[in-house]
């Protein structure tokens, strides 16, 4: 069945959700663009509480990593180690040549974002002996479910969540204003604020943090209606992002997805019958982020015309 | 490790001279950045590569380099650094099949569809992994080279210090970007282009959308750019001539410019310099001066802000490019030799931009030579005397009283 995973926003949401099948936790000196960041002493808390109530926990260790932090990365492999968790997240594969010290192979989940968006790919990394692969967002539909039926390995994609597009190591926002001489130049690191491009109208969350700075999709991607065929074609989990989101909203957005899991896991037909009123749900969060299909209908051209801005 | 340098009559030199590759987006390119003094020269074949409009080498195309670059001592290496997609998942072992046939040297490869497909059909042929893969640390690049990758090209998010460290412990042969436009995210991470305009970045697609003009607004809806410009993300291009001492003496294996779609007279005017400088360093690293000659030459082809990247460390604001609209023109190509008749002392050229007689120019060529010379004398093939060349590509003679050759290029001489 569908693991229903969560990116979440506070401890305190950990603490009290127990809707959710796993949680992603992670601490910001490993990760990249968690809603929430945690530190070792909270993780190992939240781990006891959710292995009483059988949920899962991943830990994000995500972040591309640069020579001299590969030590750092070492010894927090080692310290996970100890530790009883479900799997580690991972985006760079330095990482897998590390784990390998620690016999982690297996607990590895590969999340670099972009980059696995074909079968082929997918069955390279189920060889490596690794959990699972997440798949990226920016393939359609029917590529999603053919690399789920070809059943190499454990897979799961992003269910409800802010789509990252862009990732620069750089200060861009502190460095536009020290460039246009603002005493302050800093002022707005770490504070989610937003692009408009000057013929284009969506609004992209921009946020600068200590891994560099990042540029979201306007909407949320948002796949409840598609769920059925997650299950059917061997998608083995969803992930809800917490990122842009405040408890409130994220626990009814889980709410609303577990609600649907377990309906189709009751009767097929309920679950189809129901979509429209899960959308509906969905619509009416109070001060819900927009949401969409994302490339699940938008297939992206294979090279470039002589079209387009340049 | 491989020893980088050694002692010659009482004088270290560097014995271990990097390998200067550099981009060809077609024939006539490829001929003049081996003929300037590229070591290696990197194509895209009409599938399977990034930058579309510069991927438009035929298999005879590429025939035709591998054979003018063995004839030269230089190598050819094949883009074919598509992150696929399920679609793309086909016909792949018939065209690397025939790029082994025609004799290349290697392909720069991020897809491990790709990789694995070219281990099972063409197991000699060597294998590169693309910056798109976002390479930053020694354990990713023994990873690769444990999969079978021969040498990766690193992030170009790395100062020079991280990749002295980076190669003291990769397995595999490190392949650094020196010059040319620079991704302002890190490669293959970035899908601006895709959700903005439908065109996948990752598949030979990228609009550039990073060097669009934004607006920076706060939570609140409060302006926060500039009133009368604009926010932009993009980066200044690569130009990393103060840091080639440093890279020879880290003893990375080869040293990249970017630009498939550039000119002739940008792969002439950057490859000469660098060929320059890294042949001047390596002869006498110990009494080497990086003096404004290797600047001023390859400001000449530079059309765009420059910067040194991330090799000096975190890029700041001075790496930014904040105005798009501030490219300056460069220094005017006007022609290329074709050929001369000594006794006549007249050129065979072939033109490329407007000039006229009097025209002040310079004529350089391979080896980083250069003369001076007022054009007195235009005429076309058949020898009919003209004041004006205006006719793109046309053949025409003038009046040159020293010898030139072959890929020579006359460029106008910059008014001061």
């Amino acid at each position: 069945m569908l693991e229903l995973i969560v990116s979440p926003t506070s401890y305190n949401l950990v603490e009290n959700c127990d809707l959710c099948d796993a949680f992603i936790l992670g601490e910001e000196q490993y990760s990249l663009r968690l809603a929430h960041y945690f530190s070792f002493e909270e993780i190992v808390d939240l781990m006891n509480i959710c292995k009483n109530r059988k949920q899962k926990i991943y830990i994000a260790v995500n972040k591309i990593v640069h020579e001299d932090e590969l030590d750092k990365i070492d010894k927090y492999l080692s310290k996970l180690s100890g530790l009883d968790i479900d799997g580690i997240i991972f985006g760079d594969l330095g990482v897998y040549n590390l784990a390998r010290k620690y016999n982690l192979v297996n607990k590895l989940i590969y999340n670099p974002e972009t980059y696995v968006t074909n079968y082929e790919s997918v069955e390279f990394f189920a060889k490596k002996g690794i959990k699972k692969v997440s798949i990226a967002k920016e393939i359609t539909l029917d590529d999603v479910l053919l690399i789920g039926s070809k059943e190499l390995i454990d897979i799961d994609i992003l269910g409800h969540g802010a789509l990252n597009m862009f990732h620069s190591m750089r200060d861009l926002v502190t460095n536009y204003f020290k460039f246009l001489k603002d005493e302050n130049a800093n002022k707005y690191h770490n504070e989610q604020l937003y692009l408009i491009e000057e013929i284009r109208e969506e609004k992209y969350p921009i946020l600068e943090d200590q891994n560099g700075t990042h540029v979201f999709s306007e909407k949320d991607l948002c796949t409840i209606k598609y769920l059925d065929k997650f299950i059917e074609n061997h998608i083995y989990g969803i992930r809800i992002d917490g990122i842009f989101k405040s408890d409130e909203e994220l626990i009814n957005i889980i709410e609303i997805y577990r609600l649907a899991i377990n309906d189709y896991r009751l009767n097929k037909q309920l679950y189809i019958d129901k979509k429209a009123k899960y959308l509906e749900n969905l619509e009416n969060i109070e001060n819900i982020r927009p949401f969409y299909e994302g490339f699940l209908f938008k297939k992206t051209i294979y090279k470039g015309g002589e079209n387009g801005k340049n | 490790m491989e020893k980088i340098d050694g002692i010659i009559n009482n004088k270290r030199v560097i014995v271990k001279k990097p390998e200067l590759l550099a981009p060809a987006g077609d024939l006539e390119k490829l001929k003049i950045a081996i003929m300037y003094g590229a070591d290696a020269v990197f194509i895209g074949g009409k599938e399977f590569s990034l930058r579309a409009r510069a991927s438009n080498f035929s298999i005879n195309d590429i025939k035709e380099s591998v054979r003018f670059a063995k004839e030269h001592n230089a190598k050819v290496y094949v883009t074919t650094n598509i992150i696929a997609h399920n679609e793309n998942l086909f016909h792949l072992e018939a065209y690397l099949s025939d790029l082994y046939s025609c004799g290349v040297d290697a392909i720069i490869c991020a897809d491990p569809f790709i990789i694995e497909t070219a281990k099972r059909v063409v197991p000699n042929l060597e294998l590169h992994l693309s910056t798109q893969q976002s390479t930053t640390n020694s354990e990713a690049i023994n990873f690769w080279f444990d999969e079978g990758i021969k040498r990766v090209v690193l992030a170009r998010e790395l100062s020079v210090d991280e990749i002295k460290a980076i190669k003291s412990k990769a397995k595999a042969d490190i392949e650094v970007f020196i010059h040319g436009g620079m991704c302002v995210s890190y490669s293959g991470r970035c899908t601006l282009s895709n959700n903005m305009t439908d065109r996948d970045a990752n598949r030979g697609g990228c609009a550039h959308s990073c060097r669009w003009n934004y607006r920076l607004y706060a939570n609140d809806d409060e302006m926060l750019s500039d009133k009368l410009g604009y926010y932009n993300l993009s980066s200044k291009d690569l130009m990393a001539i103060p840091f080639i001492p440093d890279l020879i003496e880290s003893g990375v294996d080869s040293l990249k410019i970017e630009g498939r779609m550039k000119s002739i007279h940008y792969i002439s005017t950057v490859v000469g310099t660098y060929r320059k400088l890294i042949d001047d360093y390596c002869i006498d690293p110990d009494h080497f001066v990086l003096n404004n000659l290797y600047f001023d030459e390859i400001s000449k082809a530079e059309n765009r802000l420059t910067s040194v990247g991330a090799l000096a460390g975190k890029p700041t604001e001075n790496e930014q490019l904040y105005n798009v609209r501030t490219e300056k023109p460069t220094q005017e190509f006007i022609g290329i030799v074709k050929g001369y008749d000594e006794i006549k002392q007249i050129a065979t050229i072939e033109q490329r931009n407007y000039f006229t007689k009097g025209e002040k120019v310079e004529i350089y060529g391979p080896g980083f030579m250069k003369q001076f010379l007022t054009i007195s004398e235009i005429f076309d093939e058949e020898f009919n005397e003209i004041d004006v060349a205006r006719h793109p590509r046309q053949i025409l003679k003038i009046k040159i009283p020293f010898k030139v050759y072959p890929y020579d290029i006359i460029r106008k001489t910059r008014e001061l």
